[in-house]
């Protein structure tokens, strides 16, 4: 794979400057990053792992596949890695622990399955009391079972429409017997997080845990809900938060942060709020985030999901909503959205999905961009998607740019069901618009003048204000409905400086789609602007 | 490649900046596209790009994969201060981003940190440096040397000696 040391091999790390081999060595297991002192004088002279500041522990590569118990043996090595660190100005900085699951076949004892014992300064043979002192990135990962073994952040295909895999047997964190007052990042996946929970009394007092944290991200976790807020206010700084496929397992009798089906969080300073197809199960979750300035939320259908603001957010200015069971989901949502700048919308289908009817102005919208997972007109003709958009367009009247895209071939590769897909993409393909450089396709054709029609119901400030369309599908693919929105941007978006059609083919449609657009876009500013009068032949002439 | 990427973004409105490889090519990239290199957003900054950027240490093929890269990830910093990815999901950019490092080739790979270093992009120095780490992985130091054609220049005393004072490092 990248052996590819070509004949005259030169030795290309070696020429490397310092700060970049460090910045190599801050991402190696601590154990490599160490025994490069071996490889060669200009490697000895200066110990560049000293200066990384880092330990990353890999627990899933070979040399750790026949351990039981950890903590027994062998450990002495990262709790040199650690005194060999702290004898240098740096000191320990950020700590990696990343642990394969599928590794675990029942015979550990039960505590094994506590993380918190690889932290646990014993563990490193005694040699560095308060291990995590000082250390301001903390990063624990456990591995799905039967996942890659491969540390790389990159090796893990992560799948968008799907809850994530089974995490297989889960791993517990007690966070109280994390040393709590140095960490900046704490990034942990595939845990249970456990007695967060304060004295009630340090609880009223505002007791401040975490004073540096800045980020927290849970990917595959669960964590009590109560817990979660004990974390976020112990820690007064915490201002990006990000949850990923978390659990919450309370009960509305366990816990007092939940009143009826109402999840509800308090994140006073959060600036960056992120919740990706985290475990709601029919229960409203109220956000109360007032230093809001960028809010994502995706999730996989889920019937009887919803989310809200439960306070004002001034600064908010982008947000990302992914739901494939539309707008109808995010509607209250959007309703204490309207001061954003930025939004995007993830749907499965622009016309069925897409309700803005009963939605206020976005005054200050500058950016829209639209993803369609699948593009179906459920009813309404063929111009039904140009309609739908044209009625959001008039919404935003200081849009600048609006980005579309058509990605209903990812989505089905994800899809779950095979015959569902197979349906889906024979009719999607059938109605693949057979556009010609010359004229329209068959299909397009008939309802040519219906569209043209209906453009007039959409005028609005938008059109003297969007500058810039951007149209992306794949493989050179567009169904008549797309196209037929494309037309409609085209003769309406009166003050355009840049339409880009992106179809990753440079020859074929995308060039006839161009055409078209400059084509259209022409045609009807002849027809606007040509005062009644001058023959428009003159000016076409 | 170098060319639809150009293409792309020709079609008028925002403005244009040429980029210059060492050999001579040139890459015409909008300032959206360019400004995710620090150097250059620097320059856009300072007004100095009037004429092209030169970038005498950056070969075309290399340059080729760097705006590749930038155009891909070009959304996100369309709008200053944005963290959200607009013009392609965070997924997308990940499988391009593993696809991109997966099949650089030894001295490829090196030359695209050193450009990334040069250039100031972050993200794909980080991407092209984990990409080395993961290389290192798992093996030992005589095998480092073979995948990096590293020449080993200690006598056998010395190297005795370096496993003494880091054993921990080498046991097995």
């Amino acid at each position: 794979m990248a052996k590819g040391t070509a004949s005259p091999s030169r030795d290309r790390i070696s020429e490397l400057p310092d700060d970049l081999l460090i910045r190599i060595l801050s991402f190696a297991p601590v154990k490599q990053a160490a025994s490069t002192t071996l490889l060669s004088r200009r490697w000895h002279l200066q110990p560049l792992w000293l200066e990384t500041g880092t330990v990353n522990i890999d627990l899933t590569s070979e040399e750790f596949r026949h351990w039981t118990c950890p903590w027994w043996c062998g450990w002495g090595r990262e709790g040199d890695a650690r005194a060999a660190l702290r004898r240098r100005r740096h000191g320990l900085k950020k700590l990696t622990v990343t642990r394969p699951a599928d590794r675990d076949d029942g015979y550990l004892r039960s505590d094994c399955r506590d993380f918190s014992w690889y932290l646990k300064p014993i563990v490193f043979d005694g040699t560095c009391v308060g291990l995590l002192r000082q250390v301001d990135e903390l990063r624990l990962e456990c591995q799905v079972a039967g996942g890659s073994s491969s540390s790389s952040a990159a090796s893990s295909p992560q799948y968008k429409y799907k809850y994530a895999a089974d995490p297989g047997v889960e791993y517990y964190l007690s966070m109280d017997k994390l040393p709590c007052e140095d960490f900046r990042v704490l990034d942990i996946t595939g845990c249970c997080l456990q007695e967060v929970t304060t004295a009630e009394w340090l609880w009223e007092w505002d007791w401040i845990g975490y004073p540096c944290l800045t980020t927290l991200r849970l990917r595959r976790c669960t964590v009590r809900l109560c817990d979660l807020q004990n974390v976020i206010l112990a820690g007064p700084r915490l201002a990006e938060l990000r949850l990923e496929s978390v659990t919450f397992p309370d009960r509305p009798s366990l816990c007092g942060f939940i009143f009826d089906e109402h999840i509800h969080l308090h994140c006073p300073a959060v600036t960056s709020f992120t919740m990706v197809n985290c475990h709601i199960d029919g229960r409203t979750f109220e956000l109360d985030a007032p230093s809001l300035i960028c809010f994502r939320c995706a999730q996989v259908p889920s019937l009887y999901f919803s989310i809200s603001l439960k306070s004002a957010a001034p600064c908010l200015a982008q947000v990302d909503l992914e739901s494939i069971s539309g707008t109808a989901t995010f509607g209250p949502l959007l309703n204490t959205m309207c001061h954003i700048s930025i939004l995007k919308l993830t749907v499965y289908s622009i016309v069925g999905d897409i309700k803005f009817g009963h939605l206020p102005l976005f005054p200050n919208l500058k950016r829209l961009v639209i993803e369609e997972l699948c593009g179906f007109a459920m009813d309404g003709g063929l111009s039904a998607a140009a309609t739908v958009v044209g009625d959001m367009l008039r919404r935003c009247p200081a849009i600048r740019e609006l980005w579309i895209r058509f990605s209903w071939l990812e989505y089905l590769n994800e899809s779950a069901d095979d015959h569902l897909d197979a349906d889906l993409t024979a009719y999607l393909k059938s109605s693949i618009c057979r556009l010609q450089e010359s004229g329209y396709c068959n299909h397009c054709k008939e309802s040519d003048k219906p569209a043209a029609g209906s453009t007039q119901n959409f005028n609005g400030s938008w059109q003297s204000s969007l500058r810039k369309v951007v149209i992306q599908f794949q493989k050179g693919k567009l169904t008549c409905f797309q196209v037929q929105l494309v037309k409609f941007l085209a003769e309406n978006a009166s003050v355009l400086e840049e339409f880009e059609i992106e179809g990753g083919n440079h020859h074929g449609s995308d060039h006839i789609i161009k055409s078209k657009v400059d084509r259209w876009g022409a045609a009807s500013s002849m027809e606007n602007e040509a005062p009644p009068g001058v023959g428009a032949g003159d000016i076409s002439g | 490649m170098a060319a639809a990427a150009a293409e792309a973004t020709t079609d008028g409105g925002g403005k244009m900046i040429i980029l210059i490889s060492a050999d001579g090519k040139r890459f015409e990239v909008t300032e959206a596209v360019a400004s995710q290199s620090q150097l250059i957003s620097n320059m856009i900054e300072d007004d100095c790009t009037e004429n092209g950027v030169r970038l005498p240490n950056v070969d075309g093929d290399i340059l080729t994969m760097v705006v590749d890269y930038c155009n891909m990830h070009a959304g996100d910093a369309a709008a200053a201060g944005d963290t959200m990815k607009a013009s392609s999901t965070e997924e997308e950019l990940k499988k391009f981003d593993a696809e991109l490092v997966q099949a650089l080739e030894n001295p490829v790979l090196f030359k695209l940190i050193l450009a990334a270093n040069f250039l100031n992009i972050k993200s794909l120095l980080d991407m092209t440096c984990q990409r080395v780490a993961d290389m290192m992985s798992g093996k030992t130091p005589e095998q480092m040397r073979e995948t990096f054609s590293i020449e080993n220049d200690f006598t056998p005393e010395e190297e005795a000696a370096i496993r003494q004072e880091n054993a921990w490092a080498f046991d097995d």
